[in-house]
């Protein structure tokens, strides 16, 4: 047994545990100084530099001098820099894994500082922010030059030509059908054939009265053939003319149509390309557009970095669909007696050295387990009389313990801020700034259920408005520039409205302020008279183009009524073969009645003359 | 990669008993398989160091069963997951997540525990299966090898002459 013991080794691990656990001591505070660095540029998305930290083992604690976290979008500028960052953990917890710190204190709180190197990470590239963001908001001046009527009807198709157009196929297919149609209907020369035949109908008398009454009854019965023929003939050629005025009426119909469409045209015309000054209704979203874009996104880049992080914005969805890293493994919780959550700071005193002044603030209840601890992150800053404003107040309320429902709201109150140099539109077409205005803005925030609603109320009182006079004004848009910028410079108080609905990925931006009303009432006279000469021109031209094309229809219907004509003039003859067959069959009728009547009388008179003599013979 | 081979060769060809080598090939699974970090770790390092194992068996061990625990990482993984939400076993997980030591253990991490667990249960037969296969080595086949030619070479190099004065001049 004693051969298997090696007593040296127990000095050996004594050695290794002591060299891990110096080693491990020595090199703390440059390891956590490297897990902040690494931590936070992951987070952020750009560097995250701290100048030393200290550890303290009675108690145990951690101090942090010279935080700086750079601006993903401006790496040149920490987006915050702290001066100083205190704070002891509870050692029991710490070996349980827990890391709970019952007060924080963050000092020297500086926002927007320059930095000497660039704090861009080379790897994720800064992200700018999209061009076609700047551009939704870029300040386009709306057009005030009458357009060319002449451009508008070459590009714009109107529905009259179209209508124009499937006319003009409706003609050509009647004309085909009645081109192909005519030459099946009865002509001339079958009527002068029934003439031809009528004449040759005589019957051929003998003398023999039977047979002569034979020969009227056989053309008697020619004559009503042939009549049949005719009348045929008519009811085809009456059919035919129904038909084709059938066909009149719906083109003059599409003609008619056409002239309505027209008008229709005309006023589509004039609502889209008439100088008018809707385009002015909501000026202030252009005016402000881009400011309350900016901020918002700034926030909202800000809570999707620090959120999931801070606040374990994980739903139960996505927990359930989590990533079992490699080598990692996942840490299954169980019930505790005590239960803490794994990273807490009960409360943490912030002091911010403003340009403007000091602020301080409270954010209580930081933790990855707001379902645990059963209370909602808060915090709440204020200030009162600093150099550029009366009071502020900003507080929020994270609630994330139910994760499926969590609700998130900040507020700001800020009173008598004075506004001093602020760019109101970059725009190279209407430089506009606020030279000096003092504000009162309220900002309510709620994000719930992953769904975004904010408002922002501003109340601006002694403005100064000024536009950069150095600008040249662009030809077409300058006057009308001018004229809004002179209109302006007279408003001295007004409001803004901004409403942001949506979610955190997306969001609508509404804009609203009683400075469209006043832009517009300066500019709408100018607009009036501009759009009156326009809509003027474009109706004339609409209608001389859909009269000419109309005119064109109408001289095809001529064809129509020769068609129509003629059959009516066959229709005539039809009827007047018929009349002569009538006429015929009447004199043969007679002439037969006549015949019949005489050899009736001629048999009474020889039976009456045969009676008287056989009666003489009998009284003889 | 000569020099771990030569390694390899002096210790299976050297006086070093058998079970020295196995038991320390079994104390490198667990140290290879489970997180480098991890406090039972320690207490297998102490193990090693006082109990007369063979050193280089183990280090040799270690990088081995390090590269295999990676490739079954995802089955420690799932055993680890299936033990600790054992219905039957809730109270004495709860009991030992409430202690502060077991809870520096990191018995809760579903690697941990399925790596521990696995390389505990086959420690045993890797030690007696070592064990029986060194014997055989050194019956059967010792003689063999030390004929073939490019073993003749490694122990030839200068390299392996430098190791062994060093390690003999370590003894």
């Amino acid at each position: 047994m004693k051969n298997w013991i090696r007593w040296p080794g127990f000095l050996a691990f004594l050695l290794f545990t002591i060299l891990f656990v110096g080693g491990f001591y020595f090199f703390a505070e440059t390891l956590l100084k490297a897990a902040i660095e690494h931590t936070g540029t992951e987070i952020v998305g750009a560097k995250v530099e701290l100048d030393h930290a200290d550890i303290t083992t009675s108690p145990l604690g951690v101090e942090l001098h010279n935080l700086q976290v750079t601006n993903p979008e401006d790496p040149m500028v920490n987006a915050v820099q702290i001066g100083r960052i205190e704070l002891h953990m509870h050692t029991l917890a710490l070996l349980r894994r827990k890391i709970i710190v019952d007060e924080m204190h963050v000092e020297k709180v500086r926002l927007n500082t320059q930095r000497t190197t660039s704090g861009e990470v080379a790897a994720k590239p800064i992200k700018k922010p999209s061009s076609e963001t700047n551009e939704s908001f870029d300040f386009s001046m709306p057009s005030v030059e009458m357009p060319d009527v002449k451009d508008i009807l070459a590009k714009e198709t109107l529905e009259s030509e179209k209508m124009v157009d499937e006319a003009q196929v409706n003609i050509d297919n009647s004309k085909q059908k009645w081109d192909k149609k005519i030459p099946e209907l009865p002509d001339k020369a079958k009527f002068d054939a029934y003439s031809e035949t009528l004449k040759s109908i005589t019957p051929v008398k003998t003398g023999n009265k039977l047979k002569d009454l034979k020969a009227l009854s056989i053309a008697v019965d020619e004559l009503i053939t042939i009549k049949k023929n005719v009348q045929s003939d008519l009811d085809q050629l009456t059919s035919a003319g129904k038909e084709l005025r059938e066909d009149v009426n719906l083109i003059k119909n599409d003609i008619k149509a056409i002239s309505q469409a027209s008008s229709n045209d005309i006023a589509r015309l004039t609502q889209k390309y008439s100088p008018s000054s809707s385009g002015l209704s909501n000026i202030s979203r252009l005016l402000f557009g881009e400011t309350v874009t900016q901020w918002s996104s700034v926030a909202i880049d800000w809570y999707k970095r620090l959120a999931p992080k801070l606040l374990n914005t994980t739903t139960s969805k996505q927990h359930e669909e989590e990533h079992v890293p490699r080598h990692k493994g996942i840490d299954i919780k169980f019930k505790e007696y005590t239960p803490l959550p794994d990273f807490l700071i009960k409360s943490t005193r912030v002091s911010l050295e403003l340009e403007s002044g000091n602020m301080n603030g409270e954010v209580k209840d930081i933790s990855s387990d707001q379902q645990i601890l059963g209370r909602p992150l808060t915090f709440l800053f204020d200030a009162e009389r600093m150099d550029n404003l009366n009071k502020l107040t900003f507080s929020g309320n994270f609630n994330h313990i139910k994760p499926d429902d969590s609700i998130d709201t900040v507020n700001l109150n800020l009173t008598g801020y004075k506004v001093s140099h602020f760019t109101v539109s970059q725009s190279q077409s209407f430089p506009l700034s606020l030279d000096s205005a003092v504000a009162d803005i309220v900002l309510n925030g709620e994000l719930k259920q992953g769904k975004l609603n904010a408002n922002l109320a501003s109340q601006v009182k002694s403005a100064n408005f000024v536009m950069s006079p150095n600008t040249p004004l662009d030809k077409k848009t300058g006057k009308f520039t001018k004229t809004i910028g002179e209109a302006l410079k007279s408003v001295k108080t007004f409001d803004v409205t901004a409403d942001l609905r949506g979610t955190i990925k997306n969001q609508d931006i509404d804009i609203s302020s009683n400075l469209d009303a006043v832009i517009k009432n300066a500019m709408g006279a100018q607009f009036k008279q501009k759009a009156q000469a326009f809509e003027k021109e474009l109706n004339n031209k609409v209608e001389a183009k859909i009269k000419g094309l109309t005119a064109k229809l109408e001289s095809q219907l001529g064809k129509f009524s020769g068609i129509q004509q003629n059959m009516d003039s066959k229709k005539k003859n039809a009827k007047e073969s018929i009349k002569a067959i009538d006429a015929k069959i009447d004199s043969f009728k007679n002439e037969k009645e006549s015949e019949l009547n005489k050899e009736i009388q001629s048999v009474k008179d020889k039976t009456k003359d045969k009676l008287k003599d056989r009666l003489k013979d009998k009284f003889r | 990669m000569l020099n771990t081979l030569a390694t390899l060769l002096k210790v299976l060809n050297s006086e070093t008993r058998p079970s020295q080598i196995s038991l320390a090939l079994a104390f490198a699974m667990i140290i290879g398989f489970t997180p480098l970090f991890s406090l039972h770790n320690l207490l297998v390092i102490l193990l090693v160091l006082v109990i007369r194992v063979n050193l280089a068996t183990f280090f040799l061990g270690f990088a081995l069963f390090s590269g295999i625990g990676y490739l079954l990482d995802p089955l420690f993984h799932e055993f680890g997951q299936l033990v600790l939400s054992n219905e039957a076993m809730q109270q004495l997980w709860v009991s030992l997540y409430n202690s502060t030591v077991w809870r520096l253990a990191h018995f809760n991490n579903t690697i941990v525990m399925g790596s521990l667990l696995i390389s505990l249960a086959l420690f045993v037969p890797v030690v007696l299966a070592a064990n029986y296969l060194i014997t055989k080595y050194r019956t059967s086949l010792l003689q063999w090898v030390n004929k073939i030619k490019i073993v003749q070479i490694i122990k030839g190099s200068k390299l392996i002459t430098v190791y062994r004065s060093l390690t003999r001049l370590g003894s």
